[in-house]
């Protein structure tokens, strides 16, 4: 089979593979170290993607001044394999070379230096591999055009698929991350020595002591392969010592969902996801786990007696940590328990508290391994109370529990009757725009759904929400007959715990706070107001509230389509690393709609200034500029689209990871498609104006996606959804994939060289995605909604359309 | 330690807190006379509303002069000396035109009613409610801060009541609290705002309760203590180097603050938080109570506080219960009668027990008084002296 294979198709394919294996990893690797929040999970693709471009620019540079490509691609393979698993170890150190404190978050001037910082020597040199395969791959054909170039970058994108896969599917499963690392960069490394003597390309002018040199470094990292087991765990002790000094690593697991840790002290365990910390427990050996797990029993409880008599119980999350085993010991009939990641419940049931255990044995407690929209859509029974015990919403995962859609979803799923309930982090009196933005806007989504919201809480702040406003309560002795009648029994929790719960002069002013915040213009950028001295009594505000003027929607209502919520929280974050960038973030806020127009203007500009230059000096930067335009505009375009498309693939169907998973591959897929398909059919016809009718075929699709995907979560049945989804993405992938061949062609018809408008095209083409991914998913997805991502992706291209019109004017 | 030099400014402190309480008394002298009626207080207080940034600059005799531009502060061990235009690190003091002056006066950002446990305090008025007030600002910049949005910011950065020492005692007066509270933020830095509240306060029979981190100098220490009834004091740690790398000042100047306070006579309580691996070394904690024991005496209520991921220590697990169980035993095993863990509400370390007895005398839940066998200061079950402010 693989004697059929073209060798250097191979190693096209390896080159893809490793690409998105080195990049899952080392995104799973950082964001260990930083704060998981979709910020930095942008930040980590942008630095990528901002070096593999460079690297592809070097590339280009270099590729002409040498006459051995192949000497070249075996040295940075070679480095690729010394790189990729020093770079993980460094990340695992990363914090020693920091002044924090353990348990502290890295800040963001930290986050943007290390990630670019670390991630640059593994990236250049995969982006220079893809020039230097590209005139492999020319030489191979023995063609002078840029058609080899297309054809590495549809091999590329086959390899992205096929790496994804293989890491989901066998990688996170079976290897850890140095194994998986040096695995797929042994493979890259042994392909290209066969690729070397296959072609009998300059090989005999590598020197046998080269060859055996490298021979013997592959040797050596199959002879490691089995130590590397012993220096990951050796790595990750390294980084917890660092991360919480005097806490026993007890367990690392890997889970598609990221790395979990489980550390030690005392008789408490505490568990982390990605590094960041999800809830502790008490062990097994607790005397008092009660009292250890006293936030759980305190949200189990407080939750439980909002209604009168719960009988069927939907929990979402946050079961482990002890709120299904407190919430169990109410007189319930079921309760249907829905935790996304089967590792960490499996994980967790070794340092679980036996009330946790018992309960997870308990007949009435189902416990279901899916995502808690997926279910939450798809299920058919009603229950009395939904409660969402979920981290914040810090990412765009995360948010959808947290977005008028999911409420409206949780509401149809309720009894007439039932409680919905649902809390975030706080701080006692909300002071700072970003606390209070994020909380009242959670109050405001859930009153957009809900008939009567009640929020209470301090450093936590609890919303219980329904549609039977005599059901939720604030008053402390109703809340308590209802509680001593249940006759629960618990060290950790008593009725008395209503009263400090529900201190009325803190009740009083969060309300007042939530309740009044969000319902003036400027609100999201002013802060809330000072509570009044006397802020009235809950019944008073209650009452007075119609009268308020109505809320800011834009700004105060999270939804699927514009998850502003977790904009709020990533500030929130860096006001509590307290490194004073709360202005940058405010400012963003600013942005308006129309801020896009000098953006526009800005390229109309440049390329009408390089006309009169060209005119000047006979030459054609005018096209030059308007084809790396194109390029650029394609690159954040295609970046804008997949979040779009990503985003709300995850709301509307759910978040299943290989799900996921699969529509990044079927985007990967219509991407190579539609390269190959323009370098068989269109190859002839690469000129600007093609190139123009591609920019607006783009366009168009992203105006197409715009005007479907609002449409999409209307669509009932799940497998229609995913039909949908596939249809919008593959469509999606194969117009973005039009563009290189086109672009790379009419680069070349610019007087340069193939591998030089390659790298070029290439390079400037993931400088655009790297600005996408930050625009996208940053600023212009949670402040104007992924709609306006898709409206971003088909102004970007039909900006780059202006400018091939005028340019082709010019050649008139 | 440099050695205070008397400020020379020619506005002694006596004369400032005459400034400050009969100038401003002045103005809002009307306003005095009304509140005195409890119902028309809450009415003229209820239109009472913030402004972002409100500042009521106030020249502070806690200066000295070093030269003609530059002046000194005197108020906390870190004597920040400020050139024109300089503010010191705890964001409210400043040099103008060569004059020291606080930002922290009648302008607090936070006044609120709350159970006097919350403070906290077990030894005062059990079941009490009292006035919290704090301004922006605080002398240290813990990296733990659980009150960062108020304390580690400026007050141009917040809303603050337009609120002059009457005002706070007449808003007392109408929500019939037992005391007033200086808490939340750091009480030091807004001094001069807090001697004039506590004066008046005292007038009217109101007690005085400063929760600070005691990171004053003894001058104004001993000039405050004569209004003040009860100090809780944050001991971080007994460890000098994590007083100076994670606290952001020096453990002696707080130690110094509790044997002032022991001296003036002020019920004192002790708080420390005890936070995993970073000040949870048994051994230290052992050597202060030790140093409680024999300094203070045996009768200071000390709690240990849970820790909670917070600010930004944001992700590092909570205190152990466990660990705090240490805590409480070490403290009594070194001798301390009231040894109390704080912040895990039900914990049998909430409760006071008589040191006579062995009894039950105050049964807590959090903030909430369950049961309370007490008579004037002394155990109703065997007559031993509790230690306190109770009536």
């Amino acid at each position: 089979m693989i004697r059929r294979i073209p060798p250097h198709l191979l190693a096209v394919l390896m080159l893809g593979a490793v690409s998105q294996i080195g990049q899952v990893l080392l995104l799973r690797e950082l964001l260990m170290v930083f704060h998981g929040n979709e910020l930095s999970i942008g930040l980590i693709l942008a630095a990528w993607l901002a070096w593999v471009g460079t690297g592809s620019r070097l590339g280009a540079i270099l590729v002409n001044r040498v006459n051995r490509p192949l000497f070249l691609l075996m040295l940075s393979a070679a480095g690729v394999l010394l790189t990729l698993p020093a770079t993980i170890l460094l990340i695992r150190g990363l914090r020693g070379f920091f002044d924090v404190l353990p348990g502290a978050y890295l800040a963001l001037p930290d986050i943007i230096i290390t990630c670019f910082l670390l991630m640059a020597p593994a990236c250049l040199l995969l982006g220079a591999q893809f020039v230097l395969l590209s005139r492999v791959w020319r030489e191979s054909d023995q063609a002078e055009d840029t058609s080899s170039a297309g054809k590495t970058y549809a091999g590329e994108a086959v390899g992205n698929m096929i790496g994804g896969i293989l890491f989901t599917f066998l990688m996170v499963r079976y290897l850890n991350s140095f194994q998986s690392g040096v695995l797929a960069a042994v493979l890259m490394l042994a392909i290209i020595i066969l690729m070397t003597r296959k072609l009998e390309m300059g090989v005999r002018r590598l020197s046998v002591r080269f060859c055996l040199a490298l021979l013997g470094l592959l040797a050596f990292a199959a002879l490691a392969f089995p130590f590397l087991e012993h220096l990951d765990e050796r790595a990750y002790r390294i980084q917890w010592r660092y991360f919480a000094p005097q806490y026993e690593l007890v367990e690392t697991h890997q889970s598609k969902y990221g790395a979990i840790s489980i550390v030690q002290r005392e008789d408490q365990y505490s568990f982390f996801q990605s590094g960041h910390l999800i809830f502790t427990t008490a062990g097994p050996e607790t005397v008092t786990p009660g009292l250890e797990e006293q936030e759980a029993a305190t949200f189990a409880h407080f939750s439980m007696v909002q209604h009168e008599k719960p009988e069927r119980i939907l929990l979402i999350g946050g079961g482990l940590r002890g709120t299904l085993s407190e919430i169990a010991k109410h007189p319930v009939e079921r309760i249907d328990y829905i935790e996304l990641d089967k590792v960490l419940t499996e994980v967790a049931r070794t340092y679980a508290s036996p009330a946790t255990l018992e309960a997870l044995a308990d007949p009435r407690v189902r416990l279901i391994h899916t995502d808690g929209r997926l279910f939450v859509k798809a299920a058919d029974e009603k229950y009395d109370m939904i409660i969402v015990d979920a981290p914040d919403p810090a990412t765009a995962v995360l948010n959808r529990f947290y977005t008028e859609e999911f409420f409206h979803e949780a509401e149809a799923l309720l009894n007439p009757d039932g409680v919905f309930v649902i809390g975030a982090t706080s701080t006692s009196d909300l002071r700072g725009s970003a606390i209070a933005n994020r909380n009242a806007t959670i109050y405001h989504t859930l009153g957009s759904v809900f008939s009567r919201v009640l929020p209470a809480g301090e450093r936590f702040m609890f919303y219980f929400a329904t549609n039977a406003p005599e059901q939720v309560s604030v008053d402390v002795p109703t809340l308590q007959e209802r509680y001593r009648e249940r006759n629960i029994e618990t060290d950790g929790f008593s009725h008395h715990h209503y009263h400090t719960l529900l201190q009325e002069s803190q009740l009083q002013r969060v309300n007042w706070i939530v309740r009044n915040h969000g319902r003036s213009p400027g609100a999201h950028l002013e802060g809330p107001e000072a509570v009044p001295l006397f802020p009235g009594t809950i019944a008073e505000q209650e009452r007075t509230e119609k009268y308020l003027s109505p809320v800011e929607r834009h700004y105060f209502i999270n939804s699927d389509f514009k998850p502003i919520g977790y904009y709020y929280t990533v500030m929130f974050w860096d006001d509590r690393t307290h490194t004073g960038h709360m202005e940058t973030f405010k400012w963003l806020l600013h942005v308006k709609s129309w801020w896009v127009l000098p953006l526009v203007c800005l390229p109309l500009l440049a390329v009408f200034g390089l006309r009169m230059t060209a005119r000047h000096f006979g030459k054609k930067p005018d096209t030059n500029f308007a084809v790396l335009c194109t390029v650029f505009t394609t690159g954040l375009s295609t970046m804008a689209l997949q979040i779009a498309l990503l985003f709300s693939f995850q709301s509307i169907y759910g978040f299943v990871y290989e799900m996921v998973g699969l529509i990044v591959a079927i985007f990967m897929g219509g991407l190579a498609l539609g390269t190959l398909i323009t370098h068989r059919y269109v190859a002839d016809k690469a000129n600007l104006r093609t190139l123009a009718g591609v920019q607006l075929l783009i366009a168009l699709v992203a105006g197409l996606v715009a005007v479907v995907l609002p449409r999409a979560a209307a669509v009932p049945s799940p497998a229609f959804v995913f039909l949908l989804f596939s249809a919008l993405t593959f469509v999606a992938g194969l117009i973005n994939g039009v563009d290189f061949p086109l672009a790379a062609a009419c680069c070349m018809a610019l007087n340069r060289r193939a591998e030089t408008s390659a790298g070029t095209v290439y390079s400037v083409e993931l400088f655009g995605a790297c600005a996408g991914a930050v625009l996208a998913s940053a600023v212009v997805a949670p402040i104007f909604g992924i709609i306006a991502c898709c409206l971003l992706a088909g102004i970007a291209n039909g900006t780059a359309f202006v400018v091939l019109l005028i340019c082709r004017r010019s050649y008139a | 330690m440099p050695e205070k030099s008397k400020p020379d400014n020619g506005f002694s402190r006596r004369e400032f807190l005459k400034a400050g309480v009969g100038g401003v008394g002045a103005l809002c002298l009307a306003g005095v006379f009304s509140c005195t009626q409890e119902r028309s207080g809450q009415k003229m207080l209820s239109s009472q509303t913030a402004q972002k940034g409100f500042v009521r600059p106030m020249r502070s005799p806690w200066f000295s002069q070093i030269d003609n531009a530059r002046v000194r502060c005197e108020l906390c061990p870190k004597r920040c000396e400020l050139a024109e235009g300089e503010r010191a690190t705890c964001r409210v003091r400043v040099n103008r035109d060569g004059v020291g002056y606080t930002l922290a006066y009648g302008n607090p950002a936070l006044i609120q009613e709350d159970p006097v446990e919350r403070k906290p305090f077990f030894h005062v008025m059990p079941g009490s409610r009292t006035l919290s007030i704090a301004t922006a600002g605080c002398n240290l910049e813990c990296k733990f801060c659980e009150t960062w949005d108020i304390a580690l910011v400026a007050p141009e950065e917040l809303h603050a009541y337009d609120m002059p020492p009457e005002a706070v005692v007449a808003h007392a007066r109408a929500t019939k609290v037992r005391s007033i509270s200086y808490a939340f933020s750091e009480p030091v830095v807004f001094y001069e705002y807090m001697a004039a509240v506590a004066t008046l306060a005292k007038e009217v029979g109101l007690l005085n309760l400063i929760h600070t981190a005691g990171y004053i100098q003894p001058e104004p220490l001993k000039e405050l203590s004569g209004k003040l009834d009860a100090a809780n004091v944050d001991l971080k740690s007994f460890d000098p180097v994590f007083y100076r790398e994670v606290v952001g000042g020096e453990l002696e100047p707080v130690l110094a603050t509790l044997k002032l306070l022991r001296d003036t006579g002020v019920h004192i309580e002790i708080t420390n938080l005890v936070i995993p691996t970073l000040n949870d070394d048994m051994g230290k904690i052992g050597q202060m109570c030790q140093w409680i024991v024999n300094e203070l005496g045996t009768g200071v209520p000390v709690h240990f506080a849970r820790f909670y991921p917070l600010y930004k220590l944001s992700n590092l697990p909570q205190t152990p219960v466990s660990t705090l169980d240490k805590a409480r035993h070490i403290a009594l095993d070194a001798g301390l009668k009231f040894v109390y863990v704080a912040r895990v509400t039900g914990h049998e370390g909430e409760n006071t027990f008589c040191p006579g007895c062995g009894e039950t005398v105050i049964k807590r839940v959090g903030f909430v008084i369950d049961e309370i066998h007490l008579k004037n200061g002394k155990c109703k079950h065997c007559g031993s002296d509790i230690p306190g402010v109770w009536t």
